[in-house]
């Protein structure tokens, strides 16, 4: 008796919380972009109305807003893949605590110092590193042939890109 | 004899002189000091006058259903069921209410405010523009990593 009660107060409650004017209440389709990686505030700002879209603009000076769109269209350019690439990445970096997203900002600027064959062979190094089961990176990067082919310099910034390699 | 009506006992000392359950000795103290007290003799007229009206012959002769107790208790403990009943019902029917109307009261509509600002977005124009530096940071690796 008092179980059946209770089952249809569950039922009552629930088709309460699902109620139109609960549900507006929700933000918008956030469990399927969640999904598909699609919460950088770059995609945020995408998904408002154009009128939003405005008044957050007018908030920067006239130069600052033309650039800031024209960095934006840019981004709108690339292809599907790499703009999802880049979102994955970014959110992986952002999920980090600020002091390591320092790290690995930093690590990626001592990247684009190296000359370009040098960041192919770090590129590639990444690439096979984020293959790999977490737990077998570290082997990797004691490995001889690790400390072989690369420089000191070049093996940090690796081990400082780590993190926002994908896990398995 | 102090007077009874000015003693914190004096009421059980009348109420059992009515009820003929003193001692003799102080039962006879007592009515010594009913005849100089008129107040003790009132209260002890009108206990009196109760113990009569109980002593009376018609309360004795009511017949008495044998199963009054029984029926009496019965009578008692539905009384005592129907008002948990209703406390169980009504408990739940409370909380499913004011779940309802947490849920489904109108939010106030803030764009009809006499001096209503627009609302501002969530989302700050410049954690746009971090995020476009940071990508344009790991657009440098060039790799799908």
């Amino acid at each position: 008796m008092f179980v059946r009660k209770r089952s249809v107060l569950a039922v009552i409650a629930m088709a309460l919380l699902a109620s139109p004017a609960a549900l507006a209440r929700r933000p918008p389709g956030t469990r399927s972009e969640r999904a598909a990686g699609l919460k950088t505030p770059i995609d945020e700002f995408q998904r408002m109305s154009p009128e939003q879209q405005q008044r957050a603009l007018e908030r920067l000076p006239p130069g600052q807003r033309q650039k800031l769109q024209e960095r934006l269209q840019r981004f709108n350019r690339l292809p599907p893949e790499q703009r999802q690439t880049l979102r994955n990445l970014y959110n992986r970096l952002h999920e980090l605590p600020a002091s390591q997203q320092e790290s690995v900002r930093k690590a990626i600027n001592r990247f684009s110092e190296q000359a370009p064959e040098r960041q192919q062979a770090l590129r590639d190094e990444l690439r096979s590193l984020s293959a790999l089961p977490e737990q077998d990176r570290e082997m990797r990067i004691a490995s001889r042939e690790f400390r072989n082919s690369l420089s000191r310099r070049e093996q940090g910034i690796v081990r400082d890109m780590l993190p926002v390699l994908p896990s398995h | 004899m102090r007077c009874p009506l000015e003693c914190d006992a004096g009421a059980e000392l009348i109420v059992g002189y009515g009820a003929r359950t003193l001692d003799p000795d102080i039962a006879a103290e007592f009515e010594r000091h009913i005849d100089s007290c008129d107040a003790c003799c009132k209260v002890a007229a009108a206990q009196k006058a109760v113990w009569e009206a109980l002593d009376d012959a018609e309360w004795r002769d009511l017949p008495v259903s044998p199963d009054f107790d029984r029926r009496l208790f019965q009578r008692i403990h539905s009384r005592e069921q129907r008002r948990w009943w209703l406390w169980r019902a009504l408990i739940p029917l409370a909380a499913c209410m004011a779940l309802a109307a947490v849920i489904l009261m109108p939010q106030p509509d803030r764009s009809r405010a006499p001096h209503a600002q627009p609302p501002q977005p969530a989302l700050q124009i410049e954690q746009v523009e971090h995020a476009l530096d940071d990508m344009d940071l790991l657009n440098q690796l060039g790799a799908p990593i």
